[in-house]
């Protein structure tokens, strides 16, 4: 570069022009050619929106096709982020005050009943929902239409007595509602910016507001600009607490959820509905629709500039599940319950010797025991679904869930009928005395001697008020000379003893849980995989358990762990009646008894009985029995324990229910059972019936679990009286007169009753009996 | 090649007619490139203005048009008049340039935090474009008057030739025109036979100056904001992120990048269509032709405009004296850089700063500089035996 002729330095200018070039050249190859796919992929994120707009969920029905859960119109106040935001601060400000205004005043009219929530009826479910997008009013019009005309929509009656639900557990009235809070700016403005809310859609601000709300902004639009009033689909529990646990409730996604369920053929939004518990989980994808979807190209801006139809996709409602639970039988089940608690609290008598009787809960379980369809399925306390529709306030929540609050509230949410765990008292003998013939350790015809008195040794001292080498009958009852059925029939408890004190006896023999290995056949201590979450397994213990389970416990203390870990006669002897560490749940026991019905098939219990398309008689899924396991029940054990469970209810057996099935008519319909009465310290008697009819031929197996109401025949054996009485009238078939539909007076809709008149239908005699 | 072909090794007496007329020397290897990469130009300012749907605006385009014509006269006169007849009025055109900064600068229309235009009736002009072509002539005016024969004060003139207009679009501030005229500056100072080290010397200079006003205070925050943005190559992560000074530079990228190699098709490119890539008809027009075109249009297109610097760059080789010469190399360092620097920064590897990309970017002002530097070169090949 020594030169300074300006011709001989261009070609400096010349080299430099051309790495410039290549350089542009070879960064347009690396974008255009090597990370092209990148760039193409943020470009199809940056030009299309999609328009997601919800399907309604199915229907579930009962067995007799009876709507149970559909969904209903309401009407909901959103407002668009968008044009919102759009609005100055003053008229921004503006609006929500005076929407705030017409909310607050709206909501107390509501609350004074000047006004209704407006219930435009059930959504027809192969209705598509409102799209939502710019042409809402349109279609708000349509559906104001519509609901003139749909007068005999499924209209819930206006509630008269008292409810199942949580709003009155204890059957005291309607659960004090208090005022509602104001709304204000604030709140409004809070809801406006809540993340939860996808800001391309409408923002939701009230739900459940009157139709005059509704009208009065839709008059004003200029007052009210970006504000809506729409109508959207949301669950409605025609039978309010009736069958709660089964039905469950839906309730906001989760993100944890989200990553569960998601999937591309019913794909999730993050603000979407899901079952959260009971069937709505259960069968949340039969139940989910699949959701509409609208995708539009947009433009820098996000306006919408044209709509990709190719990717548009109607939205279409979930399947219809029908259950097996008959909601007329239903009825009389959680009817009865209430009944039986109510007339059980406040008594000190048989088995409630502890303190005044309280019962804080009950489950009760109904099943055909050929097939395991579950027909009635109930947990005391309850509550009511529709509680949780729009999304339960935390007030109401804390009411029914608040841990610290267990003693008030005791837990409606629990499914008794399958998470309760309970010794299960005498209603254990079946699984013992099936246990012990097949261990070879008694036959039926063996006459055993009940004296009253079970003695461990023979040099025992009965005299002694409190040994440990002797065990009583309950209620110090003797019951002379018994065989197997006698012993079942009058619930001799000594029989037992001896039966599990020489099993242990000659463990070395048969094994040191050869009884316990008999009774795992019909399903005790483990989950059936009934189609519910939340199924405890109960408990069948054995020396190994013990011993675990106290070297867990007592962990600080080996000499403690070892002397309670060890296994002996007497606790041998507890188990076999069902007391201890026994533990089984209602569905268990019924599940159990219906095998003994059926001959010794354990079935799955049911709850789903078919799956069909939305409102037609399309199947998508129809259930067949499933066998869990098969009991070897010969007939030469099977009739004596039949025979035992039939003298049970009958006059002049001395069987433990026989009084209180007084006056019940059994001579078409004769009903089998066995009661029990759980004991547990510092508390009242838990008491236990389970039963099965016709005895020979039977149709439906009841358990009934009443926590701390005393004896079996204090409060399960009357509660199942209130059900099967009208079972053997309807003749002893849970389908209807002409072979359909059911067999049951209708249940109204909302499942009110009034528990004063309940209780008056049926006043059992005063029962002395102890088992 | 030229439609009239001439061999310099023709004696020159055997011609009918005077060989040495003008016309006989047209480049019209230029002339046509100029043109189609000018038609090109329109269609893509077409295609980023006519909106996504029916009824299309060719609005932007009508005018496009009428400035192209403009243009075109404008190159005709400039081409005509001998360019030592020019170079005679080049205080003239320097001095009015300088003065029409000086007054944008109080009377102006200000556009984006930038005072550069005047409004006259429903047209801007922008008098930063011509200082470009106003630079060149005056620099060449000044250097061909020192013979390449260049002392240090001699270079301090030229310095001083360089500098003035620089600082005034620097008060716009303009800085993207600013860069282009030190670029100019610089390649005239190599054209005017400026010793080695003292280019050198002030290419170090010119660093560390660069340096020193990047981290003082002197720029305004979003000029310094956009010039460093794309030395930060990850991609935004929200759409936060996305709103601030990365947004352009990131659409402008997935524009070109989901181009691939056949492009989406002409009006057929969503981030084109949707106005995803902001003032994509003016400055960032290549991401329409990277995005609709692809790889191949793109490339084609820069290679129309190597052919137009190579033909630019033959002229400089060809000029019949120092004046063509430096003409010359000014009209293709303004070209060059402002190319490298516009396309540069719509695929992130130059600093964003607002200047066209000649003959394709919807504007008035630069499409008649760029048609009038284009004239200047024309009127030097075209006089290269006189």
């Amino acid at each position: 570069m020594s030169t300074t002729n300006p011709r001989a330095r261009h070609h400096v200018l010349g080299i430099v022009a051309l790495s410039l070039f290549a350089a542009l050249f070879t960064r347009l190859w690396y974008l255009q050619v090597l990370t092209t796919d990148d760039y193409e992929l943020a470009a199809r994120n940056n030009r299309t929106r999609e328009v997601i707009s919800d399907a309604p969920r199915g229907r579930i029905l009962d067995r007799n096709g009876t709507p149970l859960v559909e969904n209903r119109r309401t009407i909901q106040i959103t407002i668009s982020y968008q044009d919102f935001t759009a609005l100055d601060e003053a008229s921004q400000g503006e609006v929500l005050r005076r929407l705030a205004r017409e909310l607050t005043e709206d909501q107390l009219l509501r609350h004074e009943g000047t006004r209704v929530e407006n219930d435009p009826g059930a959504v027809a479910p192969e209705g598509a929902v409102d799209e939502e997008g710019d042409d809402g009013g349109a279609v708000d019009d349509e559906a104001a239409g519509a609901t003139g005309d749909d007068e005999d929509a499924a209209v819930r009656p206006t509630p008269a007595g008292v409810a199942t639900g949580a709003r009155n557990p204890d059957g005291q009235g309607p659960m004090r509602r208090e005022a509602p809070e104001a709304i204000t700016e604030d709140t409004l403005r809070e809801r406006l910016e809540d993340p939860r809310f996808e800001k391309f859609k409408p923002v939701p601000v009230a739900t459940d507001v009157s139709e005059q709300l509704e009208v009065y902004l839709r008059e004003r639009p200029e007052l009210f600009p970006t504000v809506t009033a729409e109508r959207v689909t949301v669950r409605d529990y025609h039978y309010g607490a009736l069958l709660a646990h089964v039905l469950g409730y839906v309730g906001s996604i989760t993100d944890t959820e989200l990553d569960e369920f998601q999937n591309p053929s019913k794909p999730y939004e993050n603000d979407d509905q899901i079952g959260k518990t009971g069937i709505e989980r259960g069968l949340e994808p039969e139940l989910r629709g699949t959701p509409g979807r609208v995708v539009y190209e947009v433009d820098a801006r996000n306006r919408p500039v044209r709509e990709i139809t190719d990717q548009r996709r109607e939205p279409r409602a979930g399947n219809d599940v029908y259950l097996t639970v008959d909601i007329n039988l239903q009825y009389l089940v959680e009817k009865g319950l209430a009944a039986e608690i109510e007339r059980r609290r406040g008594v000190i008598d048989d088995g409630c010797w502890y303190e005044e009787c309280d019962p804080p809960g009950a489950g009760v379980v109904a099943l055909d025991p050929d097939g395991g369809e579950v027909l009635a399925m109930a947990s005391y306390p309850t509550y009511d679904p529709n509680l949780f529709v729009g999304g339960i306030t935390t007030r109401d929540y804390e009411a029914i869930s608040d841990p610290e609050e267990v003693e008030a509230h005791h837990d409606p949410l629990s499914n008794r009928a399958i998470a309760g765990q309970y010794p299960p008292g005498s209603t254990f003998k079946l699984f013992s005395a099936y246990a012990g013939l097949a261990a070879d350790q008694i036959e039926p015809s063996d006459i055993y001697d009940d004296t009253g008195i079970y003695r461990f040794r023979e040099d025992c001292d009965t005299s002694v008020e409190v040994s440990n080498c002797y065990k009583r009958n309950a209620g110090r009852k003797e019951h002379g000379p018994v065989d197997l059925s006698r012993a079942l029939t009058v619930s001799s408890d000594t029989y037992f003893y001896k039966l599990g004190n020489e099993a242990w006896l000659r463990r070395d023999a048969i094994g040191d849980a050869a009884l316990q290995e008999q009774m795992e056949l019909w399903g005790l201590g483990q989950t059936s995989g009934i189609d519910l979450r939340g199924e405890a397994p109960g408990r069948v213990p054995t020396p190994t358990w013990l011993r675990e389970f106290s070297e867990e416990i007592n962990a600080e203390n080996p000499d403690l762990a070892e002397e309670a870990g060890t296994w002996n006669g007497g606790i041998s002897a507890n188990t076999v009646i069902g007391q201890g560490d026994v533990l089984a749940t209602p569905l268990q026991l019924a599940n159990g008894y219906a095998a003994v019905a059926n001959g010794g098939t354990v079935y799955l219990p049911q709850l789903v009985l078919q799956v069909t398309k939305p409102a037609s008689a399309s199947m998508v899924d129809a259930f067949a029995p499933e066998v869990i396991s098969e009991v070897p029940l010969p007939a030469e054990w099977r009739d004596p324990l039949i025979a035992g469970f039939d003298g049970v209810t009958k006059p002049g057996t001395g069987g433990t229910a026989a009084t209180t099935f007084t006056g019940f008519d059994q001579s078409a319909c004769p009903v089998a059972g066995k009661t029990g009465t759980s004991q547990a310290t510092d508390q009242n008697d838990t008491s236990l019936f389970v039963a099965f009819a016709p005895t020979h031929a039977p149709t439906i197996a009841v358990s009934a679990v009443v926590e701390q109401a005393g004896f079996g025949s204090s409060a399960a054996v009357p509660l199942v009286r209130r059900v099967l009485e009208p079972f053997a009238a309807g003749g002893c078939t849970i389908a209807g007169p002409d072979g359909t539909g059911s067999a049951f007076p209708p249940a109204p809709l909302g499942g009110w009753f009034d528990v004063e008149v309940a209780m008056a239908e049926f006043t059992p005699e005063v029962v002395e009996v102890a088992d | 090649m030229a439609t009239v072909p001439v061999s310099r090794r023709r004696p020159l007496t055997s011609l009918r007619h005077d060989p040495s007329a003008i016309w006989h020397h047209i480049d019209g290897v230029m002339v046509a490139c100029l043109l189609t990469v000018s038609s090109l130009g329109a269609l893509m300012v077409y295609s980023a203005t006519r909106g996504p749907e029916e009824p299309f605006n060719a609005e932007w385009v009508t005018r496009q048009g009428l400035f192209m014509v403009l243009g075109l006269l404008a190159a005709g006169v400039v081409a005509v008049v001998d360019y030592h007849k020019i170079l005679d009025r080049a205080p003239i055109v320097y001095g009015g340039t300088a003065f029409l900064l000086l007054a944008v600068l109080l009377v102006g229309q200000s556009r984006s935090g930038t005072q550069g235009w005047f409004q006259l009736g429903q047209f801007q002009l922008q008098p930063s474009e011509f200082a470009k072509v106003a630079l060149i002539l005056g620099f060449t005016y000044v250097a061909t008057q020192f013979h390449g024969d260049i002392d240090l004060r001699r270079l301090g003139v030229l310095l001083g030739v360089g500098a003035l207009p620089i600082v005034l679009v620097l008060l716009q501030p303009d800085l993207g025109t600013a860069l282009v005229s030190v670029a100019i500056t610089f390649s005239l100072l190599v054209a005017a036979g400026v010793r080695g080290r003292y280019l050198v010397l002030m290419g170090l200079g010119a660093v560390l100056f660069a340096t020193l006003v990047l981290n003082s205070g002197m720029l305004e925050g979003y000029q310094r904001e956009r010039l460093t943005v794309f030395t930060s190559q990850e991609r935004p992560r929200s759409q936060e992120e996305a709103r601030d000074a990365a947004w352009n530079l990131e659409q402008s990228k997935i524009a070109i990048g989901s181009g691939g190699v056949t492009g989406k098709g002409l009006f057929n490119g969503p981030q084109t269509r949707l106005g995803n890539v902001p003032e994509q008809h003016t400055d960032f027009i290549f991401t329409a032709v990277g995005e609709e075109l692809g790889l191949t249009g793109a490339a084609t297109l820069l290679g129309l405009y190597s052919v137009i610097v190579w033909r630019i760059w033959r002229t400089a080789k060809l000029a019949r004296d120092d004046a063509g010469t430096m003409i010359c190399m000014g009209v293709l360092a303004l070209f060059v850089f402002q190319i490298f620097q516009n396309v540069g920064m719509t695929m992130g590897i130059m600093p964003i700063t607002g200047i066209p990309l000649p003959f394709m970017s919807y504007g008035g002002s630069s499409t008649i500089m760029a048609f009038i530097g284009m004239g200047l070169v024309l009127n030097v090949h075209m006089r290269r035996f006189r």
